[in-house]
């Protein structure tokens, strides 16, 4: 048994058919191995999902070392914790469910800082745009940056940013529309700017 | 008043995430963008953010195996955790059995006559063998919850 996914990459320019194994257990199997899944069974699901998690994690922290670890400590989550049956189409946003709990668990007891350096290493043709991106990113809080990230790169609805971010539906339309606000004032032309 | 939304939006956001160029952009959605200040706003926030993403797509994930190795080795080092936990409390439980066993078991050697110390030995030893019957059923029974309890916790293998 196969599940078919499709999945876009983290500049969601192209849309990917992935076909899944089945992740539950073999027939004959007992109950309680349910959840368990093979090396080739995550391999699927990794390459599947793993991408635009990652490039979610970098451009939130901008730090290449915390988004490879929190990434792993994801899909450890995701195996140890994930329901029983749960259709393989619904582990992208679960999965960045648990990244973005990581991700905030990591700044509240560690204190880390979010200098995004990622930005200033990778080569760009438009610098200028560069330099914007770098600014906006900075000038926005973590929670701005999950949002807005979910909403224009992910393009999920209101509904699927609250299912990654544990929000509720309600909370993310003030809380997007202020990060917005904030980011097309950044984002304006020199002249424009208040 | 500034417009709050606009329901053109999500097009917007959906053709620019789909990289068509602006000048590909359907004239009917270039007239409303140019007219919308909304979706003009919608338009640069999902380039840049776009932009974002692709600098940080620059940076590709760590390996598949690789990330499955490290989820075994954390994996094997929690089993490891709990069953050493297991361990540690027998190892607590035992401690204080030795030192309740001690403290009752010591004072009445101490008070006891040469006389009645062949019949208070025996009396003693039996009652001794009764309790130490009796605490290491006890501590096979917490064994085994302990055991039980750990165990239902892992729920679900990693194959190799």
């Amino acid at each position: 048994m196969e599940a078919i996914l499709f999945f876009a990459n983290s500049s969601g320019r192209d849309l990917t058919a992935v076909a899944i194994p089945a992740i539950a257990a073999p027939a004959g199997a007992h109950t309680h191995d349910s959840t368990a899944m093979d090396e080739q069974q995550f391999q699927f699901l990794y390459e599947a999902t793993a991408r635009p998690i990652h490039a979610y994690l970098i451009g939130i922290t901008g730090q290449r070392d915390i988004a490879d670890d929190v990434l792993q400590e994801t899909y450890c989550r995701f195996l140890s914790r994930r329901p029983a049956g749960m259709p393989p189409g619904e582990s992208r946003p679960y999965l960045f469910r648990i990244a973005t709990n990581l991700l905030r668990d990591r700044w509240r007891t560690r204190h880390e800082t979010q200098p995004l350096d990622n930005f200033d290493q990778a080569h760009s043709d438009d610098l200028n745009s560069q330099l914007d991106v770098r600014r906006v990113m900075q000038s926005l809080k973590p929670r701005e940056r999950e949002l807005l990230w979910l909403a224009y790169v992910e393009g999920m609805t209101h509904t699927e940013i609250a299912v990654a971010t544990g929000l509720t539906a309600f909370s993310v339309r003030p809380l997007l529309f202020r990060a917005r606000k904030k980011a097309a004032i950044l984002l304006r032309p020199e002249g424009e700017r208040p | 008043m500034r417009q709050r939304t606009c329901e053109r939006a999500p097009s917007v956001i959906a053709a620019t995430r789909s990289g068509i160029s602006p000048a590909d952009l359907p004239a009917e959605l270039k007239d409303h963008i140019a007219a919308c200040a909304f979706c003009t706003e919608t338009k640069r926030i999902t380039q840049q953010f776009q932009h974002a993403a692709t600098i940080a797509a620059q940076t590709p994930p760590p390996p598949a195996h690789l990330v499955w190795q490290k989820m075994r080795a954390q994996r094997q080092r929690q089993a490891l955790r709990r069953a050493t936990q297991c361990v540690t409390v027998m190892s607590i439980l035992a401690a204080l059995y030795a030192v309740v066993l001690t403290a009752w078991y010591l004072p009445q050697l101490w008070h006891m006559q040469p006389s009645q110390n062949s019949t208070s030995l025996s009396a003693l030893s039996s009652g001794t063998v009764f309790v130490g019957v009796l605490t290491a059923i006890l501590a096979v029974f917490l064994g085994s919850c302990c055991l039980a309890f750990l165990g239902s916790r892992t729920n679900f293998r990693l194959h190799s």
